[in-house]
């Protein structure tokens, strides 16, 4: 398909398989969950307004959707609405953390201790760390298409990728 | 620490955690002539017309709450600007000057500014870049700076920029840009016993899918510069709408 559908329920359908990776970069991108939601949904209304200028040739349509969500998030955060993720450690811990399991009694809740940190590590990346990472691994994009989305080029990806995993790496050895 | 597959992980949990967004049930009917979305109820065109839904109540929402139901946010039609296209006619350097360390925008409106309502009006933006650089503006290739009417009852709600299509520079210098300014409301509801507000009437047509012009009266051009740096507007032009 190279263009997006002109019709209301097509392009709902269209865009139907991408809903959950939305979701969920928006909810790095900003916080609280609920702007996030916003973010989202002016993102498709966006989306649906410009439906003409998909060009599938220049890109994914998953690649384009997640173009316009990025960019939303970044205005959400220009006007001042979202507070910045990556300015510091109080405010990824807004982010539950679950000190107090006790990792011996369930295997399972150890492994949630595990992603939270995880968790606690991304939204704790400065924002263009953040948004490679959450691109890359989250929405499972390659690093072109990263590239893409962020307006940058294919080496700023790489070197943010570099620097992100290495503050990862510290972060997650540290906890 | 195996980041590799601990950053897999979490995405693969984040993802199964991530839940879509609600299904309402609701309908699009995009309009041909002047594309728009039409959000009724009883159909399933579902997510976009939560989103459309959302964003218009909360727009009109004063108390600044969050509608509780979907049902509060059917209804309602919105209508995305026209495609601005960039024009090749070019101003005498003198006739807008440019403003030091800013992006100085004018305004020239080519015909009358007194309007049948319910008419499109096409303006020309100019902009004079003294900025001492060039500057980059999202989704240039379908407009990015939306013109539209505003007075003290009707509030200037532009379309949105485009993004995820190309970004343009604008150079220093004169940029001149063609832009056609709609009339008529920005939106309107189509239940036809919804509660009017001052931005959004209700919709007319026997089918309830006409956005109704704008009522005759005395409107300012207004301008969404978001794009632009150290923007300065240097005229205000007056628009008088008259019955059609």
């Amino acid at each position: 398909v190279n263009a997006a559908p002109d019709d209301a329920q097509g392009f709902a359908s269209w865009v139907g398989p991408h809903l959950t990776v939305l979701n969920a970069v928006a909810g790095r991108l900003v916080s609280p969950a609920a702007d996030a939601d916003d973010v989202v949904q002016e993102a498709l209304i966006r989306a649906w307004r410009r439906r003409s200028t998909f060009d599938a040739d220049r890109g994914t349509a998953r690649a384009w959707l997640l173009a316009i969500l990025v960019d939303r998030a970044r205005r959400h955060r220009v006007r001042g609405r979202v507070v910045e993720l990556s300015c510091g450690v109080d405010d990824a811990d807004s982010f539950a953390r679950p000190d107090s399991i006790d990792l011996g009694t369930d295997p399972g809740r150890g492994i949630e201790v595990m992603r939270l940190d995880v968790e606690r590590a991304v939204v704790s990346l400065p924002r263009r760390q953040r948004e490679v990472i959450t691109l890359h691994y989250l929405a499972d994009l390659p690093v072109a298409d990263v590239a893409v989305v962020l307006g940058i080029s294919v080496g700023s990806v790489k070197s943010h990728l570099f620097d992100a995993r290495a503050a990862l790496r510290s972060r997650l050895e540290e906890s | 620490v195996n980041l590799e597959e601990r950053l897999r992980d979490w995405a693969q949990d984040s993802l199964t955690r991530s839940t879509s967004l609600d299904v309402p049930v609701e309908t699009f009917v995009p309009r041909s002539t002047r594309p728009r979305i039409l959000a009724t109820g009883f159909a399933a065109a579902a997510v976009l017309a939560l989103a459309v839904g959302l964003v218009v109540v909360r727009g009109h929402d004063h108390t600044g709450h969050r509608p509780a139901s979907l049902g509060q946010r059917a209804g309602r039609t919105l209508s995305p600007s026209p495609s601005p296209t960039v024009s090749s006619h070019t101003y005498p350097a003198n006739l807008y000057p440019a403003i030091a360390g800013k992006v100085a925008v004018y305004v020239h409106v080519a015909s009358t500014r007194v309007v049948a309502n319910g008419q499109p009006i096409t303006v020309e933006v100019v902009l004079v870049n003294d900025l001492g650089r060039s500057f980059e503006v999202t989704g240039a290739c379908d407009g990015w700076l939306d013109v539209g009417l505003a007075n003290r009852t009707i509030a200037f709600e532009p379309a949105y920029a485009d993004v995820g299509c190309s970004n343009d520079t604008i150079p220093t210098g004169v940029t001149t840009l063609t832009r056609t300014v709609e009339t008529t409301y920005y939106g309107c509801s189509q239940d036809p016993t919804a509660k009017a507000t001052a931005n959004f009437p209700i919709c007319t047509g026997s089918a309830h899918d006409q956005i109704p012009p704008l009522p005759p009266g005395t409107y300012h051009l207004a301008l969404d510069t978001s794009e632009i740096p150290h923007p300065d507007l240097r005229e205000a032009i007056t628009i008088t709408l008259v019955q059609n």
